[in-house]
């Protein structure tokens, strides 16, 4: 954690609502797209990444700067995650626009090409959504947090608690189930 | 083909830029050497650049004002109950074991009222009415 943001952080601890919105702000973008994808619900993300913060607020005196104010922030979404998903308040539907459009296929398919395309991005993405929720939890943090949040081995090992061998292998688990359920796409 | 089994078991972590930089060039002559593992990993590269076709969410325009307002409520409840409710309860706990009650404590452990009071022990801890009941539970003992 940078030195500006462990200020932000002790500005928080005293209930600062201004520094509370810069981390916010800053946090809000990656950590919604993280929760996302490990979800695959848009609105629970908003909801459990809007509670991520929230805990952030109410337990700003207990975070000490030792470690990454990112790696803390993470950890907190994915313990929030896994209670999500074990309390079973996500629903489990895996959104697929794909399927909600699969009504208007024809028209869209009519329309023009650029509508084909958007059809096939948006089939993909389902896919892809899919695949990933079809990944064992363990597998499925350890690929999320170093894909998309940009997290090294060594930091992953540290918020899920466990060696960087062990973290190598779940992401090479990971990328090898996926490519089995993806092969058409490959 | 031993060695093939270990590099392979290896690759996404070399792909990631995680290996010590001898162990990566050893691996990298290999896949110059080697079809079957240069094409598992670039398999594996493949599909580490379909996850980019997931496309980012960003947050409604609702998500800072909502998330900033519940940051601000949780505040104001946990000032009043700090500064002004806990004070509040403490004195009044006080003021009520002072209170001198007019039945002997032997006669009122007996009393249908205060059995009455008893049995309403399963409202939530820290509710209103669980702090009410032990006051009154505690300044009649």
């Amino acid at each position: 954690m940078d030195k500006a943001e462990s200020k932000i952080m002790a500005e928080v601890a005293k209930g600062n609502l201004s520094s509370f919105r810069e981390i916010v702000e800053r946090y809000q973008n990656p950590l919604l797209n993280y929760i996302y994808k490990y979800t695959g619900d848009r609105t629970a993300a908003e909801d459990i990444a809007q509670e991520v913060f929230l805990r952030v607020f109410k337990t700003a005196e207990e975070y000490r700067p030792l470690s990454s104010f990112k790696t803390w922030l993470f950890k907190i979404a994915t313990n929030l995650c896994l209670n999500e998903l074990r309390d079973n308040k996500i629903y489990r539907s895996t959104i697929d626009i794909f399927e909600l459009n699969e009504a208007g296929f024809i028209g869209l398919f009519e329309k023009s090409p650029s509508a084909v395309r958007e059809l096939e991005n948006r089939e993909l993405s389902s896919t892809l959504k899919k695949a990933l929720k079809n990944l064992p939890e363990n597998q499925r943090v350890a690929l999320l947090l170093h894909k998309y949040s940009g997290f090294s081995y060594s930091e992953i090992s540290q918020m899920m608690g466990c060696s960087v061998s062990a973290i190598e292998s779940l992401i090479h688990r990971a990328r090898q189930a996926l490519r089995r359920q993806l092969t058409p796409y490959l | 083909m031993k060695e093939c089994e270990e590099i392979r078991e290896r690759l996404s972590a070399f792909i990631d830029n995680e290996l010590p930089p001898r162990e990566s060039r050893l691996i990298e002559n290999h896949l110059h050497e080697c079809p079957e593992c240069a094409q598992e990993e670039s398999s594996l590269r493949r599909v580490i650049d379909l996850l980019d076709e997931i496309p980012a969410e960003s947050p409604s325009r609702s998500f800072t004002p909502a998330t900033i307002h519940r940051a601000s409520s949780w505040k104001r409840c946990a000032y009043v109950k700090e500064h002004i409710l806990m004070p509040s309860l403490t004195i009044l706990r006080s003021v009520l074991s002072a209170v001198p009650w007019p039945l002997e404590a032997a006669d009122r452990r007996r009393t249908p009222f205060n059995g009455y009071l008893r049995s309403f022990d399963d409202f939530p801890p820290e509710s209103l009415s669980s702090v009410y009941i032990s006051l009154i539970q505690g300044g009649s003992t």
